[in-house]
């Protein structure tokens, strides 16, 4: 059936909408008189948010402070063991070598070779190591990884700890470690997982400063251009005993 | 009612800049300016008192709270509403827009005797309103959402493009395409009986 519009209809329809939008509007304006519109309960909520803000803050201050307390402690319980063979000399760090192909490098002896990971999280660093201690020679032999930006590298030292390297950082590390300590170098920014073993601490030395483990895992921080550093614990230490366990300290050097 | 001297001495765009500035005394300001704006258009969108009340003072604490980082903008009306609306909708999942068409039933017995009164209104008018807002009701949600913002809110397409997130030339279409059907239906239905 097809519609007709008289032009009763029609002004039947502008009046209805009229009359409609006149009852909604009062229906709304009834409504809105019976609620509640009072402030008092707005600025209350902000102050309790704001209150609990402040406490998670303060929190969080305590706990970081703590950290730092922990390790400074750390330092009390260290003792000095006197070392018979030489210690890495920081200026190893200075000699740049130029970089092949913006790949991470590996620098060992007179040769360099292109550092590749695989997927167990570990390179070819360590089969050359391998290769390296099947042959005669016995003396320990300096590597030096060196990482361009952009890349990062995984590597496994021979006593087992996990070294990851960040973009725009080099490490130097003996291919295998002396016996009654690790030693490794580096400029840049690493995560180590370091193998416990409280007879061989595990020494980070950076152009600042030196970090001495047992067996923990954490970040360094230290690159060249920048003038602050951090040191990371990712394995949170909190009691006296398992501190001395960990054996963590940082030293600073003098003149830093 | 409320003191309005000090509410209306100030725009919404200068009031709106005092609250991002973090001034408490535009805080109290803004909240009782917008929340009548609020409060209807949460119960038109479906949610009950006790919902809409206590979305519109979850979405002033967190303004409030972080008034140092909202943005500036030249329509705060429009941008509250906004907020509010996304804020409702995420808040209540069942919440769909609707013209209460038993409400309006229920309700207009109540509005015979206010206009009956003032305006000889015989049958026929009631009856015509009442056909249309069925006819209303019939629409999708998204078109009576429309209706009362340019209707009953007197928002412009541009407002309403804000609002609901369009643009203002889909605007206008949704709006003329909404009225073409609320005439069709209007016309072709039956007058009903009461």
């Amino acid at each position: 059936m097809k519609n007709k519009h008289t032009a009763d209809t029609a002004e039947e329809l502008r009046k209805a909408t009229r009359n409609l939008i006149e009852r909604i509007r009062q229906e709304d304006e009834a409504n809105e008189m019976k609620t509640d519109w009072s402030f008092e309960p707005v600025m209350e909520k902000v102050q309790a948010a704001r209150s609990h803000a402040k406490r998670r803050r303060l929190y969080f201050r305590i706990a970081s402070a703590a950290a730092v307390l922990a390790l400074a402690f750390a330092v009390n319980l260290w003792y000095e063991n006197r070392h018979t063979a030489p210690e890495l000399s920081i200026a190893l760090l200075n000699d740049t070598v130029a970089v092949r192909n913006d790949e991470v490098t590996l620098i060992a002896g007179n040769q360099a070779l292109n550092l590749k990971n695989n997927a167990a999280g570990g390179s070819n660093a360590e089969q050359y190591a391998l290769n390296k201690r099947t042959m005669p020679a016995p003396e320990s032999e300096m590597h030096k990884i060196v990482v361009p930006r952009g890349k990062r590298a995984n590597v496994v030292f021979s006593d087992g700890t996990r070294i990851n390297i960040n973009s725009g950082s080099q490490v130097i590390y003996p291919d295998v470690f002396d016996k009654d300590k690790r030693e490794i170098l580096v400029s840049g920014e690493v995560y180590l997982d370091v193998a416990e073993n409280p007879e061989r601490p595990f020494i980070v030395k950076t152009k600042g400063f030196d970090i001495r483990v047992l067996g923990t895992a954490f970040n360094v921080c230290a690159y060249d251009r920048e003038t602050t550093a951090s040191v990371v614990l990712v394995r949170r230490i909190f009691s006296p005993a398992a501190k001395a366990l960990a054996g963590v300290s940082v030293e600073g050097r003098k003149g830093t | 009612m409320i003191d309005t001297m000090d509410d209306t001495t100030r725009n919404d765009i200068d009031l709106w800049n005092a609250f991002l500035r973090g001034e408490t005394s535009a805080f109290a300001q803004v909240y009782r300016r917008f929340y009548p704006l609020l409060y209807s258009y949460g119960i038109r969108m479906g949610g009950n008192r006790e919902q809409v009340a206590d979305t519109i003072q979850d979405l002033f604490v967190k303004l409030i709270l972080n008034c140092k980082h909202l943005q500036f903008t030249d329509n705060p009306k429009a941008y509250l509403l906004r907020a509010f609306r996304n804020k409702l909708f995420d808040s209540v999942q069942s919440l769909r827009p609707v013209e209460q068409v038993d409400g309006y039933k229920e309700f207009s017995p109540l509005a015979e005797e206010i206009t009956g009164n003032l305006f000889a209104k015989d049958d026929k008018d009631l009856i015509n309103e009442r056909k249309l807002a069925r006819s209303i009701a019939s629409l999708p949600a998204r078109q009576r959402e429309i209706l009362y913002l340019y209707y009953i809110k007197e928002f412009s397409h541009k407002e309403i493009a804000l609002i609901l997130d369009m643009n203002p030339q889909s605007c206008r279409n949704l709006l003329s395409r909404t009225l073409a059907h609320l005439r069709q239906h209007f016309f072709s239905t039956a007058t009903p009986e009461n």
